[in-house]
């Protein structure tokens, strides 16, 4: 099999950091519309975050919303263009604290949109804070001797919004081996599939590296992901209603 | 045929006049009757209306809207509207079009329901973060809530910049007579070039569209070409002006305190008190050349519900050539008739 | 796919970022570390021997710098 770069990415070097999970989520995005020949209908929303500069990558139409706003955004678009396919892209902190209520609101209304989490564990733009997911004796540059009890607990994103109503599919899938990678890809494609026959609310939520915020190497961050966070963050389909 | 409207219900109207395809809104005293006479409305004409989570959301409903090139709009009142400075200053950083109304209520904090004009400041100079302007327009009138509201979208489009309509509770919930038309009129396309909407690259390249703009210079050139748009607008200044020609003293207010300063001028003139009457309609662009031409032979007595913001413009126009008072009441207190009266007498002693 | 195409792994020196994945998950160890650098300080990964083409290196590679082409399509 030939392996082509996408037509949904643009053939320019991306800024993040080495192994950051971000390259390879933007990747399957853009192969998955690609693939299912939704480039041309497709608008997404890009964070406030690292991945703030989402639109310079992507090779389809692309706005930058106000942090954590993505989904309110993405509803706008989706309302007046029921026929288009309309994605959100957000980081932790963008989605899960900031935009907390954005999120759940969205997801509550059925919105027909496919929202992709990248869930780092820290706020990566800003130097690496504690995000919402950042875990129990996670050293963060706000909880310089690990997260506590104080700080609160890691929030489960899935687990949250799977039972809400309006939400048609949401899993958890990792980018730090290939196979999970090649998983992570079904799950882009499905939730998009879902979009595409007006099945309501998507969400793929990603485990993803960011070596510069945990402070250890590309290589590292792959086995960091296995030993600290697939524990707290299990790997799995939390809603399919097909 | 004119008929009774609620000033909140002709806002609607003109809305849907003005081609409105998606409204966003979330509920707020006192301009409730904006959003349930919309949905209605919005539904009949088979529009999209949708009740916002928050006005975070509602804002950024309208900027996901705006991204598209279709004509949408929120509404609320002052503490909703403290809530939506973030989603408007990037609603201008990007150029996006969209109608904001502010059915102004008392302040600060939650304040009370009753009309004031206590949100001039955050209106005309930039209530959110950033060097920016919207184009604001006063109402003074149930009929003026339809036509103001119905020509905003042209604006809104023509200038790419988010247009604010800053009415005040006591307009919103007036009953007056209006001439509306009966039924919604044709929409109006507008002769604006749209080739920044985002809406899928499907023959085309794909486009972006954001405020971040982080390479060298680059933001500073945008706001050099920010503030060339906002210098245009200048075309788009309105007032309203009578007996100016040999008054001594002027009368200027907007909205609500322009309709009480009307009641004085007229009473004023029929006891041959050299009064003048001058109202905004566009609060920005401010209409300083004229006052300034008219502070050569009038002094002013600017009236607000506020405890004196829309003055600090006029003085800044007058600059010094004329007298210059003021009078006002905060927090849903009506300027008294009988107290303008009182100053216009001592001022033209 | 049609046997008897010939491919041909393209690695883009100048967009990797050295962050090692692709040797990591090669099956066929073949790749490595180059000695020189490209223009942003990193060492390029490179083919050292034979290549089975199975595209997983081109799976994890976060810096879109790893394709896998039909010769034919390059040759063009
Ligand atoms: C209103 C507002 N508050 C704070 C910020 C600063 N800020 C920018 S990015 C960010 C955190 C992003 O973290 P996350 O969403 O986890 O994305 P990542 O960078 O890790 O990909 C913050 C707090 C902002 N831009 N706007
Ligand atoms: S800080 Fe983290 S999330 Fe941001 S680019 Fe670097 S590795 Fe990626």
């Amino acid at each position: 099999m030939s392996r082509r770069l996408p037509e949904s990415l643009k053939k320019i070097p991306h800024t993040y950091c080495p192994g950051c999970g971000h390259g390879i989520i933007h990747r399957l995005v853009a192969e998955s519309l690609d693939e299912l020949e939704l480039r041309e209908k497709t608008v997404a929303i890009a964070p406030v975050g690292c991945a703030v500069f989402g639109y310079h990558y992507w090779n389809f139409d692309t706005a930058e919303a106000a942090h954590g706003r993505p989904p309110a955004a993405a509803t706008g678009i989706k309302r007046v263009l029921p026929d288009r396919i309309v994605i959100t892209y957000q980081g932790d902190g963008d989605l899960a604290a900031i935009g907390g209520n954005e999120i759940i609101h969205a997801a509550n209304r059925g919105e027909n949109i496919s929202v992709f989490f990248v869930n780092n564990a820290c706020y990566g733009m800003t130097g690496g804070q504690m995000a919402p997911t950042t875990m129990f004796d996670q050293v963060t540059t706000t909880t310089p001797l690990g997260r506590t009890l104080e700080d609160g607990y890691p929030v489960k994103v899935c687990e949250l919004l799977s039972v809400l109503e309006g939400v048609s599919y949401i899993e958890r899938v990792a980018v730090n081996s290939p196979a999970n990678i090649m998983k992570a890809k079904k799950a882009v494609k499905k939730a998009l599939g879902y979009q595409a026959r007006n099945r309501g609310f998507t969400l793929v939520e990603f485990l993803s590296m960011c070596p510069t915020g945990w402070k250890v190497s590309p290589e590292k961050s792959l086995e960091w992901i296995d030993e600290r966070m697939l524990r707290i963050f299990p790997l799995g389909v939390y809603k399919d209603k097909g | 045929m004119k008929k009774l409207w609620k000033g909140n219900h002709a806002l609607v109207e003109g809305a849907l006049a003005g081609g409105l395809d998606a409204y966003f809104g979330y509920p707020i005293t006192p301009q409730n009757e904006v959003p349930e006479y919309m949905s209605l409305r919005m539904k009949q004409e088979k529009r999209v209306f949708l009740q916002a989570e928050s006005e975070l959301a509602s804002i950024n409903m309208v900027f996901g809207a705006a991204l598209t090139g279709k004509r949408a709009m929120t509404t609320s009142s002052s503490p909703g509207i403290s809530l939506m400075q973030e989603g408007i200053s990037y609603l201008v950083g990007c150029e996006l079009p969209a109608v904001i109304v502010n059915v102004q209520r008392g302040g600060p904090g939650l304040g009370n329901i009753a009309g004031a004009q206590g949100d001039y400041f955050q209106s005309v100079k930039g209530g959110g973060h950033g060097d920016y302007r919207l184009i604001t327009l006063t109402p003074f009138s149930v009929q003026e809530m339809y036509e103001m509201t119905r020509d905003s979208f042209d604006l809104a489009f023509k200038y790419r910049n988010p247009v604010l309509i800053l009415a005040d509770g006591v307009i919103g919930q007036m009953l007056e007579p209006a001439d509306l038309p009966e039924k919604v009129p044709p929409r109006k396309e507008f002769p604006y070039s749209m080739d920044w909407i985002l809406d899928g690259a499907a023959g085309r390249d794909s486009r972006f569209i954001r405020s971040l703009v982080m390479d060298e210079g680059g933001l500073e050139q945008h706001n050099y070409r920010l503030w060339d748009k906002f210098a245009k607008m200048e075309k788009e200044i309105s007032w309203e002006e009578h007996g100016t020609e040999d008054a001594d003293v002027i009368l200027v207010g907007y909205g609500t305190s322009a309709r009480i300063n009307l009641d004085v001028y007229n009473s004023a003139r029929k006891n041959g008190l050299k009064a003048g009457y001058f109202r905004l309609r566009t609060a920005f662009p401010f209409p300083s050349k004229r006052l300034s031409e008219l502070s050569s032979r009038s002094g002013f007595l600017v009236t607000e519900m506020s405890m004196g913001q829309m003055v600090e413009d006029v003085r800044l126009a007058v600059s010094g050539r004329s007298d210059v008072e003021f009078y006002g009441r905060p927090a849903g207190g009506l300027p008294e008739e009988e107290k303008i009266y009182g100053i216009l007498e001592r001022m033209l002693k | 796919m049609k046997a008897g195409k010939k491919k041909i792994l393209l690695i883009n020196e100048e967009y990797c970022k050295e962050c090692g994945f692709c040797i990591k998950f090669c099956p066929n160890n073949t790749l490595a570390k180059k000695n020189t650098i490209n223009s942003r300080g990193f060492h390029p990964a490179e083919l050292k021997g034979e290549c089975s083409f199975c595209g997983i290196c081109y799976t994890v590679c976060p810096d879109f710098a790893i394709e896998i082409v039909d010769e034919e399509q390059i040759s063009r």
